[in-house]
């Protein structure tokens, strides 16, 4: 405990909320400004899509809308934690459909969901492990070695597969896909993870330290904190949570094809950015994560309801994605000068 | 300088009417002549050149794979390039074939924009050359014809939507289309619907060249395209955001421009409850698709364009025009639209060729070249 006491007088500590000692007039105009941010712009989005396109405010779309980002959401806890930590995982691009190859190939073999699942995510976790190791010991940059690890995985998944989507022959091998509350379970899954990401974050030593880690590497080694076994457990948990999210993409799909998953990469770290982290390391959280995870489905939702054209979509995100990063700048430009002000 | 100039004219029109007359498909010289002086070679002394599409994807190093294979029981030496799905590499492995000088190059180039670029390498060079699947201005081409899919498609699902009182009424068509990938590639779903909307009643008829990349709905809840970015994921989640719009007691009929786009768009209409009111029918007898044909009530055509296959036909057509034959402006690849009547007759349970169709008009001078015949069960020919 004492070195945690350490790190935190030694490297400055963001987790998303607002300042312990700030007073009630800098928590009130954090939650404030938080409306004005990406949560704000969010509500605004629903509220113009409810207007402009015709089914979009109803029950089944968003189940509809939650099941598309299900997969997003859990590859991106795992980047969140890279990002937060001060790294880059491109690799989920590969992890994603590797996991999910594995697991259709093994179940269509006769072996057991669990088994099968448990295989997938092990090929995650040689993949962060590898990830980490070269990032540790290596010293090659984190988005050099993921650049190189994702060209590996994605390789690899269509070696396995032969370049071929492999359907499930037992529909039954699928019971991440039953629907369960009105949902199907990849989603509630996705939200229990998120749960026990948050929790990991938020309240264990180990989320402390990577907040730190983040936050500035070299003091936080100083202070005595082990940061690269921190390191290495963060591409390890990403790699897990993506080949988890390749078994729940194969589970959607009733398929594994060697070419899902291929934005993973770009979009969970758009995700995690739109939610608050900086690239720099040491900010973010999961709430803001599932917000910008939540964000970049729904505007693909409502674009296509609102019946826009596809190549006019991507336009249209790009300046959404653009808008939302603003207005969560905005805010954070808004809590400073309050923070500033108060302590005058 | 003015009797240059019309001799050059001359010239000009003489090389635009020969050109013309050997590419024109159906001319009579389709497939038989020879140029001056073209004496038959050995095929020992032939070297090919053949570029990939790109080696990482499974389906272009089958047909890789195959040339090769093929090319070396036959003789002939073949060099192998890998474009990659990438244009400028396509554009300096062109570079790379026209300096080692084969007797023809055989391209497969995914990306349309530098066609013509890699097309200008071989013609400033002489090098014969053939496309594969993708056109390249300057070179002969082999292709299926993805228009012909689509009607064949529809020839088989529509009899039965109409058996069940389908109508434009009661029916949503989803064109499940990979915008990025040009026209003639998502040609089979727009035929589709446009075969659709002349064959059941109550559909709005639209021309082909109406359905576009931009199109989202055709007649309200008549027809309705999602662009599936040529992937299962991503035609799953395209189909999940629209499929709110479709009425919860449609019928849907469903075409898409491979077998992931369908497939993808199938398993979000299957969640969304429309269960057995979905009729629907794969592209390129892949695995997955064979499996669905066979076994899944709703999945009841299948067009199969037998890639283990393509290499042959890609060597025969080369090996003609290294014989001096001017082939016809477009080759046809086999194709057929398999239903789970006939899946068997061309197919084994593992997915290998069991046979292939009967050549057709614009193909029927490969036979000549006895390549087809010695690795494959070409039905009229063997």
């Amino acid at each position: 405990m004492s070195s945690v006491t350490r790190v935190e007088s030694a490297a400055s500590v963001d987790t998303g909320s607002a300042p312990a000692s700030g007073g009630a007039l800098a928590r009130l105009a954090a939650q404030g400004t938080q409306l004005l941010g990406v949560g704000g712009f969010y509500l605004i989005l629903v509220v113009f899509f409810s207007i402009k396109a015709d089914h979009f405010l109803t029950t089944s779309n968003t189940v509809n809308i939650l099941s598309n980002i299900a997969i997003l959401g859990v590859v991106s806890l795992g980047q969140a934690i890279v990002l937060i930590s001060g790294g880059f995982d491109l690799s989920v691009s590969g992890t994603v459909p590797l996991g999910g190859i594995i697991f259709v190939e093994l179940v269509n073999h006769g072996h057991g969901i669990a088994l099968a699942t448990l295989a997938a995510v092990g090929a995650g976790l040689v993949v962060g492990v590898c990830n980490g190791l070269i990032v540790t010991v290596l010293g090659i940059n984190p988005l050099i070695t993921t650049l190189a690890t994702v060209s590996i995985t994605g390789g690899l998944a269509f070696t396995v597969s032969n370049g071929l989507t492999v359907t499930l022959t037992n529909v039954g091998d699928a019971p991440l896909g039953n629907v369960l509350w009105g949902m199907p379970r990849y989603v509630w899954t996705m939200f229990v993870l998120a749960i026990i990401v948050f929790i990991v974050l938020r309240y264990t030593v180990f989320g402390r330290m990577l907040y730190s880690v983040g936050g500035n590497r070299e003091a936080t080694r100083l202070a005595g904190v082990p940061v690269n076994a921190i390191t290495m457990a963060v591409y390890v948990l990403s790699g897990i949570l993506s080949s988890f999210a390749g078994v729940m993409l194969a589970q959607q799909l009733l398929a594994g094809a060697p070419s899902v998953g291929s934005t993973q990469g770009l979009q969970s770290i758009t995700a995690v950015i739109l939610g608050g982290a900086a690239l720099t390391g040491g900010t973010g959280g999961i709430p803001g994560t599932l917000l910008g995870v939540l964000v970049i489905g729904t505007v693909s939702n409502g674009l296509a309801l609102m019946q826009v054209p596809t190549f006019y979509q991507q336009i249209a995100t790009g300046v959404i994605l653009l808008l939302a990063v603003g207005l969560g700048r905005l805010r954070g430009l808004v809590e400073r000068t309050i923070w500033a002000r108060s302590r005058v | 300088m003015n009797r240059k100039r019309w001799q050059f004219v001359a010239l000009a029109v003489a090389t635009t009417t020969m050109a013309a007359c050997g590419t024109t498909p159906g001319s009579s010289n389709t497939g038989s002549g020879k140029s001056p002086g073209g004496a038959a070679k050995a095929l020992s002394s032939l070297s090919f050149a053949y570029a990939s599409a790109g080696d990482s994807v499974g389906i272009f190093k089958t047909v890789g794979d195959g040339v090769m294979t093929h090319g070396t029981q036959l003789g002939i030496k073949v060099k192998r390039y890998d474009n990659n799905l990438d244009g400028p590499t396509a554009l300096t492995n062109a570079g790379l074939i026209v300096q080692s000088k084969p007797d023809i190059a055989i391209d497969w180039n995914t990306q349309v924009g530098v066609g013509a670029a890699v097309g200008q390498q071989f013609t400033r060079s002489n090098t014969p050359c053939l496309a594969v699947n993708q056109q390249i201005p300057g070179c002969a081409w082999l292709n299926l014809s993805n228009k012909q899919m689509g009607v064949d498609a529809a020839g088989v699902i529509l009899p039965i939507a109409s058996k069940r009182g389908w109508t434009g009424a009661n029916t949503t068509v989803v064109m499940s289309i990979a915008s990025a990938n040009g026209v003639e590639v998502n040609d089979g779903p727009r035929y589709f619907y446009v075969q659709t909307a002349n064959t059941l009643p109550g559909f709005v008829k639209v021309s082909p060249s109406q359905i576009t990349a931009s199109t989202t709905t055709i007649g309200g809840t008549n027809g309705i395209q999602i662009d599936c970015k040529s992937t299962l994921d991503g035609a799953y989640a395209a189909m999940q955001n629209v499929v709110g719009r479709i009425p919860k007691s449609n019928n849907v009929l469903l075409y898409g421009s491979d077998d992931d786009c369908t497939l993808g768009a199938y398993r979000s209409l299957k969640q969304a409850g429309f269960g057995n009111r979905i009729l629907t029918g794969g592209l390129g007898a892949d695995p997955d698709g064979l499996h669905l044909l066979r076994t899944d009530p709703n999945w009841v055509a299948e067009g199969a364009l037998f890639f283990q296959n393509w290499g042959l036909y890609a060597l025969s057509e080369a090996v003609a025009i290294t014989q001096g034959v001017n082939p016809p402006a477009l080759t046809a690849i086999p194709q057929i639209m398999l239903t789970k009547a006939n899946a068997d007759t061309y197919y084994d349970s593992n997915g290998g060729v069991k046979s292939l169709p009967p050549l057709v008009a614009s193909n029927k001078y490969l036979a000549k070249y006895n390549i087809l015949q010695k690795f494959a069960k070409v039905q009229g020919l063997n």
